[in-house]
């Protein structure tokens, strides 16, 4: 038994109202996708720039109150609280050393060891002379790939008188 | 050999088959405006939230440096003074507001200085806290908090107690 449903009626003309809404639902289902990845385009930079902004914040934040305090571990502390961040140290030669902190951190930029997704790596770096001793403190936040993100660089200069009165 | 009456039977199923397709067209169209529109007031709205704490956030901590001096008065006033004039930031009502102060000490003397502002920033809370030579400045907005440090005023300096 033959169906009596057919897409070419019994006249032999096609349906053109038919025909019609499959090449619009064609056409609506293609601009659709294109819009629908245009808004999920638009809603993930929207995030990069607020996680962005985020570490923009967080590394100047950093950057202050080095420039203030002069230390790393206190740098560390003020910004996310006592905690036991592991600081690297070494001695350089021409009396100068480096201390270097890599900090697991949520895209939020807050500490998280257990599961980051950011890494803010700071890089203290420091010259004696005569005068006094030069810091160089060197913020840099790197996604899991290790592609760096964000970067940013102050100092902190101590006279000598300073630190030999701090000294006595 | 078709048998009598099928052949209107197919014209009907071929008139449903087509209003069919344009109810899932209207339908789809629908729902598509509805997402579309949904996400770009997500996207928006978290938007102007991050801008306005952010900027909040930005704005007092630019002009703390730029200031003489600067002194927090509660967890939501901070007096800002530069020669010949003072500036006073506070948070009222779900605002951050700013007002000048003609001359030295003006805004001591004024009955109700945290009053008549120029409103500046829409945000939830603003909470400013002053730590060992540091002002941190806390802006929050529909759930977007930023956190900023600045040093209390120009050319501070507590480096000196280092060992």
């Amino acid at each position: 038994m033959k169906s009596p449903i057919k897409a070419v009626p019994a006249g032999g003309r096609l349906n053109l109202f038919f025909m019609e809404m499959i090449i619009v639902l064609m056409f609506f289902s293609i601009a659709s996708a294109v819009i629908l990845n245009a808004f999920a385009a638009s809603g993930r930079l929207s995030r990069e720039s607020e996680r962005l902004e985020r570490m923009s914040f967080c590394a100047q934040s950093a950057a202050e109150i080095f420039s203030e305090s002069g230390s790393l571990s206190q740098t560390l502390e003020e910004l996310f609280g006592s905690g036991s961040y592991e600081i690297l140290n070494a001695d350089l030669e021409g009396g100068g050393y480096a201390a270097e902190a890599k900090l697991p951190l949520t895209g939020d930029c807050e500490y998280s060891p257990q599961s980051p997704e950011i890494f803010m790596i700071l890089i203290e770096t420091a010259e004696k002379s005569d005068s006094g001793t030069l810091k160089i403190l060197s913020v840099k936040f790197e996604n899991t790939d290790n592609e760096e993100l964000y970067r940013i660089t102050s100092g902190a200069y101590i006279p000598a008188e300073r630190r030999s009165d701090a000294n006595e | 050999m078709n048998r009598p009456g099928s052949g209107r039977l197919a014209e009907t199923v071929s008139s449903a088959a087509s209003m069919t397709l344009f109810l899932i067209f209207s339908v789809c169209c629908l729902i598509i405006i509805a997402v579309a529109s949904s996400a770009y007031g997500r996207i928006s709205g978290n938007y102007d939230s991050t801008f306005n704490s952010a900027a909040a956030v930005r704005y007092i901590t630019n002009k703390i440096r730029a200031s003489e001096s600067a002194e927090v008065i509660s967890e939501s006033e901070l007096l800002l003074t530069n020669s010949g004039y003072e500036t006073l930031i506070y948070y009222d009502g779900g605002a951050v507001f700013e007002r000048l102060f003609a001359g030295a000490d003006s805004m001591k003397n004024e009955d109700s200085p945290n009053a008549g502002g120029e409103r500046m920033f829409g945000a939830e809370s603003l909470v400013i806290e002053e730590t060992d030579g540091l002002i941190k400045v806390t802006a929050e907005d529909s759930g977007h908090s930023f956190t900023a440090y600045c040093r209390s005023c120009r050319g501070s300096n507590r480096r000196g107690t280092e060992k």
